[in-house]
C-alpha cells in the first residue's frame, strides 16, 4: 500500500517537473522564499534574525512544603497542594519577599478549577483530559 | 501571468520535492513474526555499532514483550509486579533495512523495575561498546504487594526513582546492567525523594574520546540531571546543573559534537510561554543557557476526531524540539538545526526551525524551514513530534540536514503521515519543501492517548554515496487496532522508515 503511494507521489512529482522545464529560469530565484538577510554586529560578525520574543526565564525558586490539609484531590487520584492554607494546583514556592505563593510552571497562581497541575508534563492540563496519568 | 507564476512555483515546488525525495522503504522492527506479536513495543531510540566486522543499528523501546505475570492488564487496570522490565531491543546487520528481536536486559535486585523511556548512544572512543538507559524503580521505593495502575502518587511522587544504564561490548548483540542511579537528596515537595528522585526521559551522547553522558529531567525539582562517565568502562556520577536556576518543564536531549562539545536542551518555563534552551559543555564546564526557539508547545495532546476500538482517538506526544550539530552553511552560524513544534492562531500544530552557532553565540529564528498548516483551512490539520538529523559529509559528499515529523490529515482521520524535510538553503536563503514518506500509519494508542511519546531518527549508513537515514514509528504491523484499553493498545509495535 505505501509502496504504491509512493510511486504514486513520484508520478506526480515528475509530471510537476516537466511542468517546471517550460518556465523561465527566472521564476526559479521569483520562487525562493524572503531571505532573513545577515546583518553586521559591532564586532563585524554576521547575524541573522532574532525571535519575535526574547523570553524571559521564570527563576527557579526554593519549594515550600504543603501543609494545612487542604489540597484539592484531582480526578486521577493525585492531589495539589496546600499553600497558605489555600488550595493550590500547583506547587508552593518562596517568593522573594519571603512569602509563600501557588505556581504550576509557566502559570502564576497555580492551575485553573478545571485543570491540573502536572508535574511530569511541566504545565496545567485540563482534569479531564485522562483520568490517568502520562507515564508508561 | 499569475496562472503562469503559480504553475511554475507548484512545478518548481513538485521538482525540488521530486528531487530531494528518496525511495523509501517500510521495515517492521517489532511485532511481525516473532515474539513480539503478542506484546506492545513503542517509542524508541537508536544508534549504531561496529562489532567483529559487522555494521549494526539498533533499536530499543518501551517493550513489554514475555513480562508474564510481572505486567498484567486488565481493562482499566494495571500490575506491575517485581522483575517487569521494558528494556528491550531489536538490531539490523543490513542497515535498517530488515530487523531481528534481540531480547531484554532483566531488572537487578536492587531495581526491580526496568521501565522505559529509553536513550541509547555508542561510545566515540570504541564502535563496539554501546550503552542502553531506562528509568527504574529502586526497591526502596517499591511497595511490597507491586504497583497497581500508575507509577506516580500525591503531589509529585513517583516510584521511579532513577535510572538504570546497560552496556554492550559486542556492538548490541548482548547488553547487561552498567550502572542504576538516581538523585537521593532531600526535597521539600517530596518525602520519598530521599529514596529517589522522580526521573522522567532519557537522553545519551558520547564524545569521540569515549565520554559517555546520560540525562534526564527530575521532575521533583524541575532540572535536568546530568551524569557523565570519563570513558566507556568507568561509572557515571552528576555533573552541574546545564540549567541552572531555571525551570525544565520537558525531556532532555543531548547531542555530542566531533569537538569534544556536549549539548543539552530542554524546554524552560518563561514569562511568556515556553523555549528550548540550549547549553554546551566544554572543557569539563557549562557555559551559559541561550534561548534556542521561539515560543512552543509542551506535550501538545493531539485529537484525532475519531473513534477507534470503542474510545475517542487521541495521542499524547513527547517533547516537542528536536535538534542535531553537523556543518554549517556559508553564512554561518548554523551548526546547530533545530524544529520545535508551535500552534497557530487557529489551534492548529505546525514545526519551524532555528539555529544556532556551534559556540552558542548567535541563536536566531528561521522561519522557512516550516511544516505545518498555512491557514485554518490548509491541510495537514497538524504536525508534531519533529526529528532532527544531520550527516557531515565528508570528501567529495556534501552534507546532509534532514528531518522528519507526524501530520494529521482530515478532521477525522484514526491514522497519520511521516514528513519528511531537508534544512537547506537555495540561494543563501532558508529553503525547505515537506515530503511525505509514509503514508496513512494506523494510531492505536491506549486510552491515555499513549502511542510510544518520541521516536528516534539516525544516520544508518550509505546507499552507495547516498547517506541513508531511519526514522522509528509505531505500527499495528497489519493485525489492526483491536483493544484500546486504559494503560495498554493492541497492536502496537515498532517501524522503520528508511531513505533511501
Amino acid at each position: 500500500m505505501n509502496a504504491i503511494q509512493l510511486r504514486s507521489c513520484k508520478r506526480a512529482a515528475l509530471l510537476a517537473m516537466i511542468v517546471c522545464v517550460s518556465c523561465m529560469a527566472t521564476a526559479i530565484f521569483a520562487a525562493a522564499p524572503a531571505r532573513t538577510e545577515p546583518t553586521a554586529t559591532a564586532s563585524g560578525e554576521t547575524t541573522r534574525g532574532e525571535f519575535q520574543s526574547r523570553a524571559e526565564p521564570l527563576p527557579r525558586m526554593p519549594a515550600v512544603a504543603s501543609e494545612g490539609g487542604c489540597e484539592p484531590r484531582y480526578r486521577n487520584g493525585l492531589v495539589g497542594t496546600c499553600i497558605n492554607h489555600q488550595p493550590c494546583r500547583g506547587f508552593g514556592v518562596r517568593d522573594s519577599d519571603g512569602g509563600a505563593s501557588c505556581v504550576c510552571y509557566v502559570k502564576r497562581s497555580g492551575c485553573s478549577a478545571d485543570e491540573r497541575c502536572d508535574a511530569q508534563e511541566g504545565q496545567c492540563v485540563k482534569d479531564d483530559e485522562s483520568e490517568f496519568n502520562r507515564e508508561h | 501571468m499569475m496562472a503562469r507564476t503559480q504553475l511554475c512555483r507548484a512545478a518548481i515546488a513538485g521538482t525540488a520535492a521530486y528531487l530531494l525525495a528518496g525511495c523509501s522503504t517500510l521495515g517492521i522492527v517489532t511485532g511481525n513474526t516473532d515474539a513480539t506479536a503478542s506484546a506492545a513495543q513503542s517509542e524508541t531510540t537508536a544508534t549504531t555499532t561496529y562489532a567483529g566486522g559487522k555494521n549494526r543499528v539498533l533499536v530499543s523501546f518501551n517493550d513489554e514483550t514475555g513480562n508474564g505475570a510481572n505486567l498484567t492488564y486488565g481493562p482499566s487496570t494495571r500490575k506491575i509486579l517485581s522483575g517487569a522490565t521494558l528494556m528491550g531491543w531489536a538490531l539490523s546487520e543490513d542497515s535498517g533495512k530488515t530487523w531481528s528481536y534481540a531480547g531484554k536486559v532483566a531488572a537487578p535486585a536492587q531495581w526491580p523495575v526496568l521501565w522505559g523511556d529509553p536513550a541509547m548512544t555508542t561510545s566515540g572512543a570504541s564502535y563496539a561498546v554501546a550503552f542502553l538507559s531506562n528509568l527504574a524503580i529502586p526497591k526502596s521505593k517499591f511497595p511490597s504487594g507491586g504497583i497497581n495502575g500508575a507509577v506516580t502518587y500525591g503531589s509529585i511522587g513517583a516510584y521511579i526513582g532513577g535510572a538504570c544504564i546497560a552496556r554492550s561490548v559486542d556492538g548490541g548483540k548482548s547488553f547487561a546492567i552498567h550502572q542504576c542511579f538516581g538523585n537521593t537528596a532531600p526535597s521539600t515537595n517530596d518525602a520519598d525523594a530521599v529514596k529517589g528522585h522522580f526521573y522522567d526521559g532519557g537522553s545519551m551522547a558520547s564524545t569521540p574520546s569515549g565520554e559517555v553522558f546520560a540525562a534526564y529531567v527530575d521532575v521533583t525539582t524541575s532540572k535536568i540531571d546530568v551524569w557523565r562517565a570519563p570513558n566507556h568502562n568507568a561509572q557515571f556520577a552528576p555533573i552541574a546543573d546545564p540549567f541552572p536556576g531555571l525551570v525544565a518543564q520537558t525531556h532532555a536531549r543531548l547531542r555530542a559534537s566531533l569537538d569534544g562539545s556536549v549539548y543539552a536542551a530542554t524546554t524552560i518555563a518563561t514569562g511568556g510561554g515556553s523555549v528550548v534552551y540550549l547549553n554546551r559543555y566544554v572543557g569539563g564546564h557549562w557555559g551559559k543557557p541561550v534561548q534556542a526557539s521561539e515560543f512552543m508547545v509542551v506535550y501538545p495532546a493531539v485529537n484525532f476526531g475519531s473513534t477507534v476500538a470503542g474510545a475517542p482517538l487521541t495521542v499524547r506526544t513527547g517533547p516537542q524540539f528536536s535538534f542535531d550539530i553537523g556543518a554549517q552553511s556559508e553564512d554561518g552560524h548554523d551548526a546547530i538545526r533545530m524544529l520545535v513544534t508551535r500552534r497557530s492562531a487557529s489551534g492548529r500544530l505546525y514545526v519551524e526551525g532555528s539555529a544556532c552557532s556551534a559556540d552558542l553565540s548567535n541563536c536566531h529564528p528561521v522561519p522557512q524551514w516550516h511544516a505545518g498548516p498555512s491557514s485554518a483551512e490548509a491541510t495537514p490539520l497538524d504536525v508534531f513530534n519533529p526529528n532532527v538529523a544531520a550527516w557531515r559529509g565528508f570528501i567529495g559528499l556534501p552534507p546532509q540536514w534532514t528531518s522528519s515529523f507526524y501530520e494529521r490529515y482530515g478532521s477525522s482521520t484514526s491514522t497519520v503521515n511521516l514528513g519528511r524535510m531537508y534544512l537547506n538553503y537555495l540561494s543563501g536563503a532558508p529553503f525547505a519543501i515537506p515530503v511525505d514518506i509514509a503514508k496513512k500509519i494506523p494510531v492505536c494508542s491506549d486510552q491515555r492517548g499513549y502511542w510510544g511519546d518520541y521516536d528516534d531518527m539516525l544516520m544508518v549508513g550509505f546507499d552507495g554515496t547516498t547517506p541513508a537515514f531511519v526514522r522509528f514509528t509505531g505500527t499495528d504491523a497489519g493485525k489492526g487496532c483491536s483493544k484500546r484499553w486504559t494503560y495498554v493498545s493492541q497492536h502496537l509495535h515498532v517501524q522503520s522508515v528508511r531513505e533511501p
